[in-house]
């Protein structure tokens, strides 16, 4: 399901334009970049978890050429699904 | 900041960002992440644009042990829902980190190059108090020519020296060699300090390492043992007066002009007798020095904390740049870690962390560890 298709289903569900729906979700989407980018961890009941997570620096090395690199630390978004989600999706096999 | 944020806290924000009532904003997100599992459920994928792709991949069934028992099992096939951001929303959250980029570094870099930092802390630690000491240290010896661990002068000095003591006493000889060694070594060290090579800091890591050692050997022979010297010193005049052998006195006018043979006769005695005295504590010295620097090391590593545990609360003050001065040294400065300058960057929004100009006024924010 891609973001197109996503966005018409949801208008459906919730009642309203595509454009509305569109907005909406771009609106929500803004609202959880922004809480992540602040640190803050996002707990979704039934769905999951959405938090953001600290990679230290390491170095690397390239097999190939053998050039050491110093990659440096950074900050990555994350989700943890809940368990529930994950026994739904496993009870089907 | 670090705040955990549940579904109606959403809503709300929502419901503030896209001028919708709570009510609506409650049961759009709703809809969306139900939608989201509805999509899982059909596709197994999901795209929301700006946030990210939701996956469900499988895992293959695989035979593992029971760590307990040795009982082998096997664990089976299941699915994994994954996420993968969106580019948009890793660059956002990254951004305080944007500006780093990977770097190359060449073989002798490594992790451990606090270590040598502390090795370098430790030097510079030392060398007032050794630099005090060799002040003692000349007023007490009646002379101001031979400071032995120091002048290239004195190094001439020290094979005919070691003659000397050769031919009154053996037994020093063999003590001799060790301390001539870290003369040599001395010197290019006082040179190299001053240009500083960043690569190279490995391997003078040991030279560190074995200078701090000497200069505290140094110090505390100077503090500990004079008192023993000055008796020694009588009896070594003794055997100066007794031995008043040609060859060597001819040799060691040769290599320093202006002290009387008798006086650098007496000199030769003395240092080897320093030196058997230094070698005797030596054990001794070797292991504390070893312990206290471990101390301090472990010490180090527990108030290093990582950059990500702080959280910036406040200014705490401001800063005039001077010429030649880095973030690093600032941070250094302010929280006695350079490690720490990427917040003076952030919280400054300094475009590159090399924008910095002399006469530029910056904010230092103040750290809180976090929790």
């Amino acid at each position: 399901m891609n973001n197109k298709e996503f966005i018409t289903k949801l208008a459906k569900k919730c009642n309203m334009t595509v454009a509305e729906a569109t907005a909406n979700v771009d609106a929500f989407v803004n609202v959880m970049a922004d809480r992540l980018k602040d640190n803050d961890q996002l707990n979704i009941s039934g769905f999951g978890v959405l938090e953001v997570k600290m990679r230290k620096e390491r170095l690397s090395v390239n097999p190939k050429t053998g050039q050491r690199f110093l990659v440096p630390p950074k900050i990555v978004p994350s989700f943890r699904p809940s368990n529930k989600l994950k026994d739904k999706f496993n009870e089907r096999g | 900041m670090d705040a955990k944020l549940n579904h109606s806290d959403l809503s709300s924000l929502l419901a503030k960002e896209a001028g919708i009532t709570m009510a609506k904003a409650d049961s759009f997100t709703k809809a969306m992440f139900d939608l989201v599992i509805e999509g899982l459920e059909q596709d197994g994928i999901v795209k929301i644009n700006g946030l990210g792709t939701f996956k469900l991949t499988d895992v293959a069934s695989r035979s593992s042990v029971n760590v307990n028992t040795g009982e082998k099992f096997e664990i089976k096939g299941h699915k994994k829902l994954t996420f993968t951001p969106a580019d948009t929303l890793k660059d956002n959250v990254n951004q305080p980190f944007a500006m780093f980029e990977p770097v190359e570094v060449d073989e002798t870099y490594s992790d451990d190059e606090d270590v040598s930092e502390n090795d370098d802390l430790a030097v510079e630690e030392n060398e007032p108090a050794d630099t005090a000491s060799q002040e003692k240290e000349n007023t007490e010896v009646e002379e101001t020519v031979a400071e032995p661990k120091e002048e290239a002068v004195a190094e001439v000095e020290e094979p005919k020296e070691e003659d000397a003591t050769e031919t009154e006493e053996p037994k020093e000889e063999v003590v001799q060699p060790r301390p001539a060694e870290p003369v040599m070594v001395h010197v290019p060290k006082k040179e190299k300090k001053a240009v500083a090579v960043p690569e190279k800091k490995r391997s003078y890591k040991w030279l560190y390492i074995t200078l701090s050692l000497l200069l505290v050997i140094a110090a505390l022979y100077v503090l500990h043992i004079t008192p023993k010297d000055t008796a020694a010193v009588a009896e070594n005049e003794t055997l100066v007066v007794e031995q008043p052998t040609d060859a060597v006195t001819a040799a060691t006018v040769d290599a320093t002009s202006g002290a009387t043979p008798q006086e650098q006769e007496l000199v030769a005695t003395e240092e080897s007798l320093e030196v058997v005295a230094a070698e005797k504590e030596e054990p001794e010295e070797y292991k504390f020095v070893m312990t206290e620097e471990l101390a301090s090391l472990d010490l180090k590593d527990i108030t290093l904390a990582d950059t990500v545990m702080y959280a910036i609360g406040g200014e705490h003050a401001e800063h005039k740049v001077v010429a030649n001065e880095t973030l690093t040294r600032i941070a250094l400065k302010y929280y006695g870690d350079k490690k720490l300058w990427p917040y003076i960057v952030k919280y400054n929004s300094l475009a590159r962390p090399d924008a910095l100009r002399k006469g530029m006024t910056i904010k230092i924010p103040e750290l809180r560890p976090r929790k």
